[in-house]
């Protein structure tokens, strides 16, 4: 990809697109500033925040919608409509509801994730394995065996799928929301370099926002995964 | 314990107020540590039996009775082998067998003892710690029979265990199942549409009529317990069952 990226650099002038170098030197300069870390800081907290919320309402949404058909018929369409409403509507929208507040970037983040995540819980609960089920039935094992036992494995997996989601959502929520309206966080730095035709920065701030979503991905989703499916990896090996 | 099914029937109701009849007036007994075979037709209602032998469901008309007393699930055991083993895949063989004695109220400190006893006498005692994918097809049944016996029933309810694997699989799983068979304290219902296996296995044979189901003809084995599946007893008895069945 960097070679891809530096091939094609030199071919046009460094206005429109710099070389790995180049960014890679203005990437270490802001990392050191500390500014940096502040705005990523802020905004890894928005995403979290607006996920937590919107991962929370979810789960209690689609395993109910998976479990009632009452649930179903009442939630179903609005999760359809919620889905099909682009991001940046609720951005906009949320900018002129909360204006430059906190607000705006949790609650874009919240209805732009939620529909999506609740439709993960959905499915996932609807597929749970009804043998099973019959099987503790007859068993006579408690209710609350049956979750921790029962059910609960067989959603984490959706679980972690969902935070993955969520949290790829989030990050395109939250950066469009700093552009529109706020004075902090990774989305306004790069409307900002945008502003001063820094092309160098721009992208600096990009690719520095881009390292840590790896460096999360590969830190804690990975491991998570890999501890939660142990008894099916067994198989394979 | 002594299993009693007196005129027992059954039936569903399907749309628009019609009953489906599956059960009609089914009655059998089983000796207590008893083997009884139930071979009837697919689809002619022997699953509704286990069902009702469970306690799942109520049954329309007749009684059934356990040790004298009128079947209840909070006073006697059932333990149930389903046609595919239906163990927890995230936990541990032991963990499975776990999971049964804590839904009975077993203390913890009896788990060591008791899975290790069921598990040995179905063969799988160094296999405790392996997850349920780990083993073959056959060996997870043999698994969920483990389940079945550790919370010590008062009847056993297996339902067609070896229908899903292959010929050969299936007779090393009953040759096995004949092994320990002495050794299970439980009264057993052993559902099949299998006529050999019922020859092989059972001491009394109950041939169940195409829906709704009545008990046709029952035969006791007297051939012991022992026996090999090529016995000419065996072939004989399977021969009648399966004349009974309608089948030949």
């Amino acid at each position: 990809m960097l070679v891809l990226w530096a091939m094609i650099a030199a071919f046009l002038p460094p206005t429109l697109l710099p070389g790995p170098a180049v960014v890679g030197v203005r990437l270490a300069e802001l990392m050191g500033t500390g500014d940096f870390w502040l705005h990523l800081r802020v905004t890894v907290q928005r995403v979290v925040a607006g996920f937590v919320l919107a991962f929370v309402v979810s789960v209690a949404a689609g395993t109910l919608m998976g479990a009632r058909r009452l649930a179903e018929g009442v939630f179903e369409p609005w999760v359809l409509v919620g889905l099909t409403i682009p991001g940046l509507c609720w951005v906009v929208l949320a900018v002129m509801w909360f204006g430059i507040t906190e607000m705006t970037p949790v609650f874009a983040i919240f209805v732009v994730v939620l529909p999506m995540l609740t439709l993960n819980m959905w499915q996932g609960t609807k597929g749970l394995d009804r043998d099973l089920l019959e099987m503790a039935r007859v068993f006579r094992v408690p209710w609350s065996s049956v979750m921790r036992d029962v059910v609960l494995p067989q959603l984490l997996p959706l679980c972690l799928a969902g935070v993955r989601m969520g949290f790829a959502l989030g990050w395109k929520v939250v950066v469009l929301s700093e552009m529109f309206g706020l004075s902090s966080g990774v989305g306004s730095m790069i409307n900002r370099s945008f502003s001063a035709s820094s092309m160098d920065d721009v992208l600096a701030w990009t690719v520095g926002f881009t390292l840590v979503m790896f460096v999360f991905e590969y830190a804690v989703m990975l491991p998570a995964e890999r501890r939660l499916v142990r008894w099916r990896q067994v198989v394979r090996a | 314990m002594r299993l009693e099914v007196l005129d027992v029937s059954k039936g569903f109701r399907r749309g628009a107020g019609r009953l489906l009849p599956v059960l009609d007036h089914v009655t059998f007994r089983v000796e207590p540590r008893g083997f009884a075979c139930l071979v009837g037709p697919s689809g002619c209602g022997k699953s509704t039996i286990l069902n009702l032998l469970a306690g799942l469901i109520p049954p329309d008309g007749g009684v059934i009775r356990i040790g004298g007393r009128e079947l209840d699930r909070r006073s006697h055991r059932i333990g149930y082998v389903f046609q595919r083993p239906r163990l927890l895949n995230w936990r541990t063989v032991r963990q499975n067998v776990e999971f049964a004695l804590r839904a009975d109220g077993v203390p913890a400190d009896e788990w060591r003892v008791r899975v290790y006893d069921v598990l040995a006498l179905v063969g799988l005692e160094q296999f405790a710690d392996e997850y349920p994918l780990t083993l073959s097809g056959g060996m997870q049944q043999r698994v969920a029979i483990a389940r079945a016996l550790a919370i010590a029933p008062d009847v056993l309810l297996i339902d067609e265990p070896f229908s899903h694997l292959d010929e050969l699989t299936a007779r090393t799983q009953r040759r096995e199942l004949r092994r320990f068979r002495d050794q299970i304290e439980a009264t057993v219902v052993f559902v099949t549409h299998n006529a050999l296996e019922a020859a092989y296995l059972a001491d009394r044979v109950y041939v169940l009529s195409a829906r709704p189901a009545r008990i046709t003809t029952e035969f006791t084995i007297e051939a012991p317990r022992t026996r090999e599946i090529d016995d000419p007893y065996v072939i004989d008895t399977q021969r009648a069952v399966l004349k009974a069945l309608g089948v030949e």
